[in-house]
């Protein structure tokens, strides 16, 4: 049985200011919430290290912003876990990771490193809720995202497109996005089993996000089951994918994180343990801002998986 | 609900025994003895056409009709192995610098492996019915492991071969995980090597000697430029015994190079060139969705147990044919507001020895609704175009009459011009949906993609069910249900513009401006239907920024737009005039014409604004451009109104009155 650590961050965060020693944060994002982290550990003795990912060009960005001297280096999909190392040597006995500030993509690739390469002793993800999403238009359809991509695979977790593959849906707000997965010429799967976040933060979510992606449900898979796994729970989402697996043991899965972070850090970590999943991303370009208002910060412990 | 509609499947890849739904299009050559290049858009048919010359499908359709299978399978002188692009697999393959790892070797073995995993049962099926006995069989297994392992494996199987080749694909998938070349232990091949060599072991069997392999490689566009340029290389060394053929989305071909330096494919004398626009127009495309729809009707009333006569499978039975004069019958008793501004045009521009009372009588009581707004059309028009009110009463009596002079034919002409833009206005004007139903209308719609037409029809079943249709007692399907599927599609394939990659939000945004463009020159009440059902637009390629172009390119990709090529001879000389069509799907969402009539011509500015991808810009450029075009009609009657002295007096000033 999985002990469920999460915490609620101020319960944790003296322990946590006096033994994290690195700490990883993105900084694409413009949203208040994002910047909380940092403020809590700008002044401990933990190092701030910044990634981010730029689809455009294909390269990663890292930069130690603790450092005196600004030094950001810009590593390949290929380099870049040569380059973390590096970045974060001489660091690694607690690692942080903050979900909040991390964009998606980054967040599966970092867990995939540091859970198989770097191992350290201890390893934390925080995630800080908003108080209100914006974008949002009269009729309940978000636009967090200005560009989509075609859907890629993750760096460090590229597999093959296998037969009787089942599709696991993380639904999120943004319904185009799954419709531009699941109705891809290139995909091809035997059945969908999409996961909702419930219930969520504002009842009004949950309902909002199944709304909103029913349409590529319906012509994808009409008859399909939708799970539910409690929102902001890493250790949730990952009970349910060992359900799914355990239900179809002799099944394929192709995993798609369009719901929220703490979720994609679910899919990044049962991907790096389970051979026969694979993820698909639209690597999107997410709007400055998706959010306003700082929430409660969770606190996820995830030393088991290293 | 789902499981009794006949149309509930549409993609090749979910179609079990594909070759039962296959209806191939007349003329398609599918035995030549050269490459193929297929292009067309999403859902036109490309897959099914690639599976359906698979071994697999051609061997399971003899299973079934022949008591010979395998030898009746090879009486065909062709084995065809398909192969979709993994393109997140082969996406990853490349990197910011190539030259770090052998990507072309990676590629060629990778390649090569995939095509090998599906011919392997296909070897295995030959030889448990004797085709291929066991000396030559470890002959194709021996030269498989010492192709890609360089070295011979004493007493391995077929099964061991199978099993390799997933090792190496493993193999692969670890070098693009790990980057690490320290552990590969399988050869980094020349483009097509490994699976030629197993080809030319098939070959040297008798009864396989003048067998042609032909490789179908599904989604062409996945690949990058240069592991298009291997394919390329492929494309251009086949022949007779191996043929490779490639589809592809339009613009889905990045390089014509090969391998080769200075070598390019050329049409014809490399590959046939088949794009599916080209096919899927006119009389054959009808004929081959009547044929999907029975081949679907047949299998359907055969798994359901359903006994129905013939006549039960044709489409046409559900959906009949569009008739005009069934959308003008709704609107009889219905109130217009035209007929008030029609009768005060009449007075207005009756000359002093006109009867006034008998011509509003003619022209607006008692003129049937689609005449008498085609009146208020024609009086609407500036005085150059527009006759006199004596002659437009003697033109209608004459033509009421089915008299056979000039006024009659003349009027004839009118109507026959604008007879469906009427239908526009009038609708508009009595506050009901235009009707978008009939077998015509619906092939019209589906714009060559067989998909989208399997789609209008699997929403009229389900809406036609939930109305109570039953297939007890199959009834035509009416008009008012077709409509509404296709509202219901057209306004889905619309909003799934945005997610579509890359440009997605741009195109949905300058779609749902050049059809409110559109939309509002079917139905503005200023109309003169001297131009009616705008639906496309010109624009001249060479003026056109290379952004702009681009993201006409992307809209192309995606059958948002379909270029078409240009009807009238004057400017089919210019090639660097093209016409642009908004997919007709997205017409019903729209309320507008799916008829090919008019076009309006947009500059590099326009269409600049139109991409912008901001709303505020491209709603911006859409209302000054109808402000333009239809401030300029003002002026140009008001400019013909000053020129035009030989009307009275009274009727210019009227006339300026009104557009004042």
């Amino acid at each position: 049985m999985i002990i469920r650590e999460e915490y609620a961050l101020p319960l944790v965060e003296k322990n946590l200011l006096d033994n994290v020693t690195a700490v990883i944060i993105g900084t694409t994002s413009q949203e208040e919430r994002c910047g909380k982290i940092k403020d809590i550990f700008q002044n401990s003795n933990a190092k701030i290290i910044s990634v981010d990912y730029d689809n455009s060009v294909e390269r990663f960005s890292v930069s130690v912003l603790s450092d005196r001297v600004y030094n950001n280096a810009h590593p390949t999909k290929e380099n870049f876990a040569g380059v973390f190392a590096n970045k974060i040597s001489g660091n690694t006995k607690s690692i942080l990771i903050d979900l909040t500030s991390l964009q998606h993509s980054v967040i599966i690739v970092l867990l995939n490193i540091i859970c198989n390469q770097i191992r350290p002793a201890h390893l934390f993800a925080t995630y800080v809720k908003p108080q209100q999403y914006i974008n949002r238009d009269n009729l309940g359809y978000y636009s967090f995202s200005s560009q989509v991509s075609e859907p890629a695979g993750i760096p460090g977790l590229i597999r093959q497109r296998k037969e009787h593959e089942i599709i696991i849906p993380f639904l999120g707000f943004e319904g185009d996005r799954l419709y531009n997965i699941v109705d891809s010429d290139n995909m091809t799967y035997e059945s969908i089993i999409p996961i909702i976040g419930f219930p969520s933060e504002n009842p009004t979510w949950q309902f909002e996000a199944l709304r909103n992606c029913m349409k590529a449900l319906d012509s994808a898979c009409p008859d399909t089951e939708i799970r539910k796994c409690k929102s902001n729970s890493i250790f949730d989402a990952l009970a349910v994918l060992d359900e799914i697996k355990e239900l179809y043991p002799d099944k394929n899965f192709v995993l798609l994180p369009l719901g929220i972070r703490p979720h994609t850090a679910a899919c990044g970590l049962w991907a790096a343990k389970n051979k026969n999943a694979r993820i698909l991303y639209d690597y999107v370009t997410e709007a400055d801002q998706r959010s306003i208002g700082i929430g409660e910060a969770i606190v996820y412990h995830l030393s088991r998986f290293i | 609900m789902i499981n009794n509609n006949p149309f509930s499947t549409h993609r090749a890849e979910y179609m079990k025994n594909l070759w039962k739904y296959y209806v191939p299009f007349k003329d398609f050559p599918e035995n030549v003895e050269k490459s193929i290049i297929v292009v067309g858009g999403r859902g036109t048919g490309k897959s099914m056409f690639f599976l359906c010359n698979s071994w697999r499908e051609k061997y399971s359709e003899l299973e079934i009709s022949s008591d010979t299978p395998v030898n009746d399978f090879l009486f065909q002188k062709q084995i065809g192995i398909y192969y979709k692009v993994d393109s997140t697999f082969v996406g990853a393959m490349k990197e910011s610098n190539p030259d770090s790892h052998n990507w072309d070797g990676y590629f060629n073995t990778y390649l090569s492996i995939c095509l090998l995993i599906e011919l392997i049962p296909l070897i295995s099926l030959l030889h448990e019915n004797g085709i291929i006995d066991m000396q030559s069989l470890n002959n194709i297994v021996q030269s498989y492991f010492s192709s890609v392992r360089s070295t011979t494996k004493k007493n391995a199987s077929l099964d061991d071969m199978k099993e390799d080749c997933a090792a190496v694909l493993q193999e692969i998938e670890d070098i693009l995980n790990y980057c690490s070349t320290d552990n590969i232990s399988f050869r980094q091949t020349q483009p097509g090597t490994i699976f030629k060599t197993i080809v030319d072991k098939l070959h040297s069997i008798n009864a396989l000697s003048d067998i042609a392999f032909k490789v179908y490689i599904d989604e062409y566009e996945s690949f990058s430029e240069r592991q298009q340029k291997i394919v390329n290389t492929l494309i251009k060394q086949s022949n007779r015994d191996l043929i490779y053929n490639v589809g592809m989305r339009h613009n889905g071909m990045k390089t014509q190079s090969t391998l080769g330096e200075n070598e390019i494919l050329q049409p014809t004398h490399d590959f046939y060139f088949f794009n599916f626009d080209d096919l899927l127009v006119g009389q054959d495309y009808e004929n081959v969705l009547k044929d999907i729809c029975k081949k679907r009707f047949q299998m359907f009333f055969d798994n359901a147990r359903i006994e129905l006569a013939e006549s039960y499978t044709n489409i046409e039975y559900y959906l009949a044919t569009y008739s005009i004069a069934n959308e003008i019958d709704r609107f009889a008793g219905r109130n217009f507001k035209f007929k008030k501004k029609l009768e005060t045009l009449i007075r207005e521009q009756c000359c002093a020895n006109d009867d006034a009372e008998n011509a509003v009588q003619l022209l607006c009581n008692d003129a049937p609704v689609l005449n008498a707004r085609l009146h208020m059309a024609i009086l609407m028009r500036a005085p150059h175009y527009r006759p006199s009110i004596s002659k437009l009463c003697l033109a209608f009596q004459s033509w009421k009459c089915e008299e056979k002079n000039d006024n009659a034919d003349m009027y004839r002409n009118w109507l026959h011009n604008a007879k469906n833009g009427l239908i526009y206005l009038l609708t508009k004007d009595c506050g009901i949906s235009k009707w978008y139903y009939g077998f015509d209308t619906f092939a019209a719609l589906s714009s060559g993609v067989v998909r989208y037409f399997l789609e209008l029809c699997e929403q009229t079943f389900n809406i036609a069910m939930i109305e109570g249709f039953s297939w007890n007692n199959p009834q035509p399907i009416t008009p008012d249900i077709q409509t509404r599927a296709a509202k219901y599609v057209s306004q889905y394939k619309v909003n799934e513009i945005s997610s579509y990659p890359i440009c997605g939000k741009r195109l949905r945004i300058f779609v749902q401006c050049f059809g409110e463009i559109c939309r509002d020159l079917h139905r503005n009440e200023n109309s003169t239907l001297g131009e009616p059902e705008v639906n496309h637009f010109t624009t001249e390629s060479l003026q056109l920024s290379s952004e702009v172009e681009s993201y006409l390119n992307e809209a192309v990709t995606w059958l948002v737009l379909q270029r078409l090529p240009q009807t009238k001879s004057k400017e089919s000389l210019r090639t660097d005039i093209l016409d642009y069509h908004l997919n007709k799907i997205y017409t019903p969402y729209f309320d507008i014409s799916f008829n090919k009539k008019r076009k309006i011509k947009l500059d590099q500015m326009q269409l600049e604004q139109l991409f912008s991808s901001d709303l505020d810009i491209a709603n911006k450029s859409a209302r000054v451009f109808l402000d333009n075009y239809w401030g300029r009609k003002i002026k140009t009657n008001k400019a013909n109104l000053k020129k035009a002295p030989a009307n009275t007096g009274e009727q210019l000033n009227l006339f300026g009155e009104g557009v004042e």
